[in-house]
Protein backbone atom coordinates (compact mmCIF):
# COMPACT_ATOMS: atom_id res chain seq x y z
CA UNK A 1 0.00 0.00 0.00
CA UNK A 2 1.34 3.42 -0.94
CA UNK A 3 0.77 6.37 1.34
CA UNK A 4 1.90 9.94 1.77
CA UNK A 5 2.22 11.71 5.08
CA UNK A 6 1.88 15.49 5.14
CA UNK A 7 2.86 17.28 8.34
CA UNK A 8 0.60 20.17 9.25
CA UNK A 9 0.52 22.66 12.08
CA UNK A 10 -1.71 20.51 14.27
CA UNK A 11 -0.31 17.06 13.50
CA UNK A 12 -0.28 15.08 10.29
CA UNK A 13 -2.40 14.14 7.33
CA UNK A 14 -2.03 10.55 6.16
CA UNK A 15 -3.12 9.69 2.61
CA UNK A 16 -3.21 5.93 1.94
CA UNK A 17 -3.80 4.64 -1.59
CA UNK A 18 -5.60 1.35 -2.30
CA UNK A 19 -7.92 -0.90 -0.36
CA UNK A 20 -7.73 -0.81 3.44
CA UNK A 21 -8.51 -4.49 3.95
CA UNK A 22 -7.17 -7.48 5.86
CA UNK A 23 -4.41 -8.40 3.44
CA UNK A 24 -3.13 -4.89 2.88
CA UNK A 25 -3.59 -2.96 6.11
CA UNK A 26 -0.29 -3.96 7.77
CA UNK A 27 1.67 -1.07 6.29
CA UNK A 28 -0.99 1.45 7.28
CA UNK A 29 -1.11 0.00 10.82
CA UNK A 30 2.67 0.34 11.11
CA UNK A 31 2.59 3.93 9.86
CA UNK A 32 -0.20 4.89 12.25
CA UNK A 33 1.77 3.46 15.18
CA UNK A 34 4.85 5.41 14.10
CA UNK A 35 2.92 8.66 13.92
CA UNK A 36 1.31 8.22 17.33
CA UNK A 37 4.65 7.18 18.86
CA UNK A 38 6.32 10.27 17.36
CA UNK A 39 3.95 12.52 19.26
CA UNK A 40 1.32 13.33 16.65
CA UNK A 41 -1.89 14.15 18.47
CA UNK A 42 -4.17 15.41 15.72
CA UNK A 43 -4.21 12.92 12.89
CA UNK A 44 -6.24 13.26 9.71
CA UNK A 45 -6.69 10.30 7.37
CA UNK A 46 -7.49 11.38 3.83
CA UNK A 47 -9.41 8.59 2.05
CA UNK A 48 -9.43 10.26 -1.40
CA UNK A 49 -7.61 7.26 -2.87
CA UNK A 50 -9.37 4.48 -0.95
CA UNK A 51 -12.36 2.68 -2.47
CA UNK A 52 -12.78 -0.33 -0.17
CA UNK A 53 -12.49 -0.96 3.55
CA UNK A 54 -13.43 -4.11 5.46
CA UNK A 55 -13.78 -4.86 9.18
CA UNK A 56 -10.00 -5.04 9.52
CA UNK A 57 -9.77 -1.49 8.19
CA UNK A 58 -12.56 -0.31 10.47
CA UNK A 59 -10.73 -1.91 13.39
CA UNK A 60 -7.58 -0.07 12.39
CA UNK A 61 -9.39 3.28 12.55
CA UNK A 62 -10.88 2.43 15.95
CA UNK A 63 -7.44 1.41 17.25
CA UNK A 64 -5.93 4.68 15.98
CA UNK A 65 -8.76 6.65 17.55
CA UNK A 66 -8.27 4.83 20.87
CA UNK A 67 -4.51 5.45 20.88
CA UNK A 68 -4.89 9.14 20.05
CA UNK A 69 -7.66 9.63 22.63
CA UNK A 70 -5.49 8.20 25.39
CA UNK A 71 -2.95 10.94 24.78
CA UNK A 72 -5.48 13.72 24.38
CA UNK A 73 -5.45 13.70 20.60
CA UNK A 74 -8.06 13.09 17.96
CA UNK A 75 -8.61 11.32 14.67
CA UNK A 76 -10.40 12.87 11.71
CA UNK A 77 -11.34 11.07 8.50
CA UNK A 78 -11.88 13.14 5.35
CA UNK A 79 -12.76 12.64 1.67
CA UNK A 80 -14.50 9.28 2.17
CA UNK A 81 -16.44 7.99 -0.84
CA UNK A 82 -20.21 7.67 -0.67
CA UNK A 83 -19.90 3.89 -0.17
CA UNK A 84 -17.40 4.32 2.67
CA UNK A 85 -19.57 6.99 4.32
CA UNK A 86 -22.47 4.55 4.25
CA UNK A 87 -20.27 1.83 5.75
CA UNK A 88 -19.10 4.18 8.52
CA UNK A 89 -22.67 5.29 9.24
CA UNK A 90 -24.01 1.74 9.30
CA UNK A 91 -21.22 0.58 11.60
CA UNK A 92 -21.63 3.66 13.86
CA UNK A 93 -18.07 4.85 13.35
CA UNK A 94 -19.17 8.50 13.37
CA UNK A 95 -19.89 8.15 17.09
CA UNK A 96 -16.16 8.16 17.73
CA UNK A 97 -14.48 10.58 15.38
CA UNK A 98 -15.25 13.17 12.76
CA UNK A 99 -15.92 11.77 9.28
CA UNK A 100 -16.59 13.73 6.12
CA UNK A 101 -17.08 12.85 2.49
CA UNK A 102 -15.66 13.73 -0.90
CA UNK B 1 -26.24 -11.07 -23.20
CA UNK B 2 -25.31 -12.55 -19.86
CA UNK B 3 -26.40 -16.11 -19.04
CA UNK B 4 -29.32 -16.38 -16.63
CA UNK B 5 -27.19 -18.22 -14.14
CA UNK B 6 -23.52 -17.69 -13.38
CA UNK B 7 -21.50 -19.69 -10.88
CA UNK B 8 -17.97 -19.43 -9.58
CA UNK B 9 -16.45 -22.14 -7.41
CA UNK B 10 -12.94 -21.70 -6.00
CA UNK B 11 -10.93 -23.58 -3.38
CA UNK B 12 -7.89 -21.66 -2.20
CA UNK B 13 -5.20 -21.95 0.49
CA UNK B 14 -6.23 -20.07 3.61
CA UNK B 15 -4.20 -16.91 3.18
CA UNK B 16 -5.32 -13.31 3.56
CA UNK B 17 -4.78 -12.86 -0.16
CA UNK B 18 -7.60 -15.36 -0.84
CA UNK B 19 -10.27 -12.69 -0.34
CA UNK B 20 -8.63 -10.35 -2.85
CA UNK B 21 -8.18 -13.22 -5.35
CA UNK B 22 -11.84 -14.24 -5.12
CA UNK B 23 -13.10 -10.67 -5.41
CA UNK B 24 -10.95 -10.18 -8.51
CA UNK B 25 -12.41 -13.33 -10.08
CA UNK B 26 -15.99 -12.29 -9.28
CA UNK B 27 -15.38 -8.90 -10.91
CA UNK B 28 -13.55 -10.35 -13.89
CA UNK B 29 -16.52 -12.63 -14.62
CA UNK B 30 -18.88 -9.65 -14.30
CA UNK B 31 -20.97 -11.38 -11.66
CA UNK B 32 -21.65 -8.14 -9.75
CA UNK B 33 -24.74 -6.18 -10.81
CA UNK B 34 -23.92 -2.68 -12.06
CA UNK B 35 -24.52 0.50 -10.12
CA UNK B 36 -24.09 1.48 -6.51
CA UNK B 37 -24.26 0.16 -3.90
CA UNK B 38 -24.13 -3.42 -5.19
CA UNK B 39 -20.47 -3.64 -6.15
CA UNK B 40 -19.27 -2.28 -2.81
CA UNK B 41 -21.68 -4.37 -0.72
CA UNK B 42 -20.91 -7.63 -2.51
CA UNK B 43 -17.16 -7.10 -2.37
CA UNK B 44 -17.47 -6.28 1.33
CA UNK B 45 -19.49 -9.45 2.03
CA UNK B 46 -17.13 -11.71 0.08
CA UNK B 47 -14.10 -10.19 1.78
CA UNK B 48 -15.59 -10.55 5.26
CA UNK B 49 -16.69 -14.14 4.75
CA UNK B 50 -13.37 -15.25 3.28
CA UNK B 51 -11.24 -13.33 5.78
CA UNK B 52 -13.26 -14.75 8.68
CA UNK B 53 -12.70 -18.24 7.30
CA UNK B 54 -8.95 -17.65 6.95
CA UNK B 55 -8.34 -15.85 10.25
CA UNK B 56 -10.85 -17.48 12.60
CA UNK B 57 -11.77 -20.70 10.80
CA UNK B 58 -8.34 -21.92 9.77
CA UNK B 59 -6.49 -19.82 12.36
CA UNK B 60 -3.26 -19.73 10.39
CA UNK B 61 -2.91 -23.49 9.90
CA UNK B 62 -0.78 -24.40 6.88
CA UNK B 63 -3.28 -27.02 5.75
CA UNK B 64 -6.16 -24.55 5.88
CA UNK B 65 -8.29 -24.24 2.78
CA UNK B 66 -11.27 -22.07 1.94
CA UNK B 67 -14.03 -23.01 -0.48
CA UNK B 68 -15.99 -20.15 -1.97
CA UNK B 69 -19.05 -20.49 -4.20
CA UNK B 70 -20.66 -17.41 -5.74
CA UNK B 71 -23.85 -17.82 -7.74
CA UNK B 72 -25.84 -15.10 -9.48
CA UNK B 73 -29.36 -15.86 -10.60
CA UNK B 74 -32.44 -13.72 -11.18
CA UNK B 75 -31.73 -10.76 -8.95
CA UNK B 76 -29.96 -12.74 -6.28
CA UNK B 77 -26.34 -13.30 -5.47
CA UNK B 78 -25.66 -16.29 -3.27
CA UNK B 79 -22.29 -16.62 -1.51
CA UNK B 80 -21.14 -19.75 0.31
CA UNK B 81 -17.81 -19.77 2.16
CA UNK B 82 -16.57 -22.82 4.04
CA UNK B 83 -13.24 -23.62 5.70
CA UNK B 84 -11.76 -26.88 6.92
CA UNK B 85 -11.29 -25.64 10.47
CA UNK B 86 -13.15 -26.81 13.59
CA UNK B 87 -15.92 -24.22 13.32
CA UNK B 88 -17.15 -21.84 16.00
CA UNK B 89 -20.25 -21.48 18.17
CA UNK B 90 -22.10 -18.76 16.30
CA UNK B 91 -25.16 -19.34 18.49
CA UNK B 92 -23.30 -17.93 21.50
CA UNK B 93 -22.96 -14.54 19.84
CA UNK B 94 -26.68 -13.87 19.59
CA UNK B 95 -27.67 -10.75 17.69
CA UNK B 96 -25.79 -8.12 19.65
CA UNK B 97 -23.97 -5.32 17.88
CA UNK B 98 -20.21 -5.04 18.14
CA UNK B 99 -18.75 -2.90 20.90
CA UNK B 100 -18.01 0.38 19.15
CA UNK B 101 -14.89 0.99 21.24
CA UNK B 102 -13.20 -2.34 20.45
CA UNK B 103 -11.24 -2.66 17.20
CA UNK B 104 -12.30 -6.23 16.36
CA UNK B 105 -15.51 -8.22 16.08
CA UNK B 106 -17.33 -6.48 13.23
CA UNK B 107 -17.39 -9.24 10.62
CA UNK B 108 -20.68 -10.85 11.62
CA UNK B 109 -22.31 -7.47 12.13
CA UNK B 110 -21.38 -6.65 8.53
CA UNK B 111 -23.22 -9.83 7.43
CA UNK B 112 -26.25 -8.68 9.43
CA UNK B 113 -26.23 -5.17 8.02
CA UNK B 114 -25.22 -5.68 4.38
CA UNK B 115 -26.58 -9.10 3.39
CA UNK B 116 -30.27 -9.74 2.79
CA UNK B 117 -29.92 -12.94 4.80
CA UNK B 118 -27.09 -14.91 6.33
CA UNK B 119 -26.88 -18.29 7.95
CA UNK B 120 -24.10 -20.40 9.45
CA UNK B 121 -24.04 -24.16 9.16
CA UNK B 122 -24.41 -26.29 12.28
CA UNK B 123 -20.68 -26.84 12.71
CA UNK B 124 -19.91 -23.15 12.34
CA UNK B 125 -17.32 -23.54 9.60
CA UNK B 126 -19.51 -22.34 6.75
CA UNK B 127 -21.65 -19.30 6.08
CA UNK B 128 -24.28 -18.67 3.42
CA UNK B 129 -25.00 -15.09 2.40
CA UNK B 130 -27.85 -13.93 0.20
CA UNK B 131 -27.77 -10.53 -1.48
CA UNK B 132 -30.86 -9.43 -3.42
CA UNK B 133 -30.84 -6.68 -6.02
CA UNK B 134 -33.40 -5.14 -8.37
CA UNK B 135 -33.69 -5.21 -12.13
CA UNK B 136 -33.02 -8.78 -13.15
Amino acid sequence: MEMNTIPDSAGAILCPSGDVVADSETELRRRLRELVASGVRKLTIDLSNVQMMDSAGLGLLIAAHNSLSKSGGELTVIHATHDLLELFRTMRMHQHFSISGE
Amino acid sequence: MKPLRQELRLALPATLAAATDIVAEVKQRQMVPPGPPHSFCIELLVREAVTNAVVHGCNGTESGTVLCVVRRQQGRLFIWVEDNGPGFDWRARGSRSSDPAIPGGRGIEIFEKFATRHRFNAKGNGVALLYRFEGE
